[in-house]
């Protein structure tokens, strides 16, 4: 017996109300989707036992999940534009780096069936690590207002939009990745709206700063990206 | 040990004219759970799929009821089960696999939901800013389900999810306590708690409507 009754104590006609509503209209589930859940719970775990199979690990991208770092709005078709060169630079630059293949012959494997989707989302995030170390450097040394970049608000913002598609990739499936790429987002975030402050944005552009001093992120992002190019996947 | 069938009343009543917890109910009580999970174990893609079946439909409405997003409940559901099948091994079976499915639903929800609302925040803030949104008048009075659906939203964490457990899904104190880890007590107080705020909350509201 659900409700006042059973738990002993007396709800009252406006308890009752409450629940029969909640009850009717409180985030009230359609029908379990049984079938869809299973494919995708099946294909994961193939996806696991086989990564070959290149159905990968983390979210249903035939369910569209891609497309949530695009509704947004103002980021639209530059973060189209920056996603697809960033992952075709990385692609570019995997397939051309002399000695992608490895160890010749040693297991009969091409180069590109050895490239994992891992190490391609890595490169990519190494370059978008590095890009965001530039702009907290221009931050960190500009201590007049004159001294900033001029373009840094607009930088911030494409960086701010491309780590936020990075948050929602596999990119940020390594808990270290993550965290830092969720400091930077916030970082970010300060320097843009500080741009859009104007002059009176020098207070929002120290808090930033003093954001980016409290969580070592340009150690931390230095840190996050190889020093010398190496050779992924080897 | 057998699957015993708890609050199948008031799990048909919380599920109002829907059969699918219902259908649920049914399934699990022909199955021997030992022997489900020794199949499972053993890599039966039968057992598999019969173990999900039994227990999908709960799964997905706890964690749509915490959510309110079809999308973010199939992610969770899926992530559940995922972890689920991994994890079988460890299951010790001192608890009853429901229990221990909706234990690691409410901690991926959970999880989940606070990921969400943060990325929101920060998206919330970063558009009000550069949008300077203009301080017109003020939004419409709210219809009487979205302050239900406010209230039930401004509710600590763990009251609102003893309460949507206990009041909506039909979980009772006991299977509360089981899967929150929580003493039968607690899940009582924390039940009273919620109802008091929300009879609170929307006292005007109730009373007009039942008037």
């Amino acid at each position: 017996m659900m409700g006042s009754e059973r738990d002993g104590g007396s709800d009252g006609g406006v308890g009752r109300w409450i629940r029969e509503e909640a009850l009717r209209s409180y985030n009230r589930p359609p029908e379990t989707p049984t079938e869809e859940i299973w494919d995708a719970v099946e294909r994961r775990r193939r996806a696991r036992r086989d990564p070959g199979e290149g159905a990968g690990p983390g979210p249903d991208r035939s369910r569209g999940r891609w497309t949530r770092p695009f509704e947004g709005g103002w980021a639209g078709w530059g973060l189209a534009v920056a996603a697809a060169l960033v992952v075709g630079l990385a692609l570019g630059r995997f397939s051309a780096e002399p000695g992608a293949s490895g160890p010749a012959g040693a297991t009969g494997e091409s180069a590109g069936e050895r490239a994992s989707d891992g190490d391609l989302y890595r490169v990519a995030t190494d370059g978008h690590l590095t890009r965001a170390e530039a702009l907290l450097t221009s931050l960190r040394t500009g201590d007049a207002p004159a001294d900033v970049d001029p373009d840094l608000g607009r930088w911030a913002g494409e960086l701010l939009a491309e780590t936020r598609l990075y948050l929602d990739s596999p990119a940020a499936a390594d808990p270290g990745t993550r965290a830092l790429l969720e400091d930077l987002e916030l970082v970010l975030v300060q320097v843009a709206v500080a741009d859009r402050a104007g002059p009176g944005g020098a207070g929002d552009r120290e808090r930033a700063r003093e954001a980016m001093e409290e969580r070592d992120l340009l150690l931390r992002l230095r840190n996050a990206t190889p020093p010398v190019p190496t050779t992924y996947g080897s | 040990m057998s699957y015993s069938r708890t609050s199948a009343a008031d799990r048909s009543r919380a599920d109002g004219p829907q059969t699918g917890g219902q259908r649920a109910v049914e399934r699990r009580s022909h199955v021997d759970e030992p022997e489900l999970i020794r199949r499972v174990l053993d890599g039966d893609p039968a057992a598999e799929r019969a173990l999900y079946e039994a227990h999908v439909d709960r799964v997905f409405r706890l964690a749509f009821r915490m959510a309110g997003d079809e999308e973010l409940a199939r992610d969770y559901t899926q992530e559940v089960f995922i972890r689920a099948f991994s994890h079988l091994e460890g299951f010790r079976g001192d608890a009853a696999l429901s229990t221990w499915l909706h234990r690691i639903t409410v901690t991926v929800t959970l999880n989940g939901l606070r990921k969400v609302k943060r990325r929101r925040e920060r998206e919330l803030e970063l558009d009000e800013e550069l949008d300077r949104p203009d301080d017109g008048p003020g939004r419409a009075e709210p219809d009487l389900r979205e302050s239900l659906r406010e209230a039930i939203d401004g509710l600590p964490e763990h009251q609102r999810l003893v309460f949507v457990m206990h009041e909506l899904e039909g979980y009772t104190h006991e299977e509360i306590g089981g899967v929150l880890e929580i003493a039968t007590g607690t899940s009582k107080a924390r039940l009273s708690r919620a109802r008091a705020r929300l009879r609170e909350d929307l006292a005007e509201f109730a009373e007009e409507y039942m008037a």
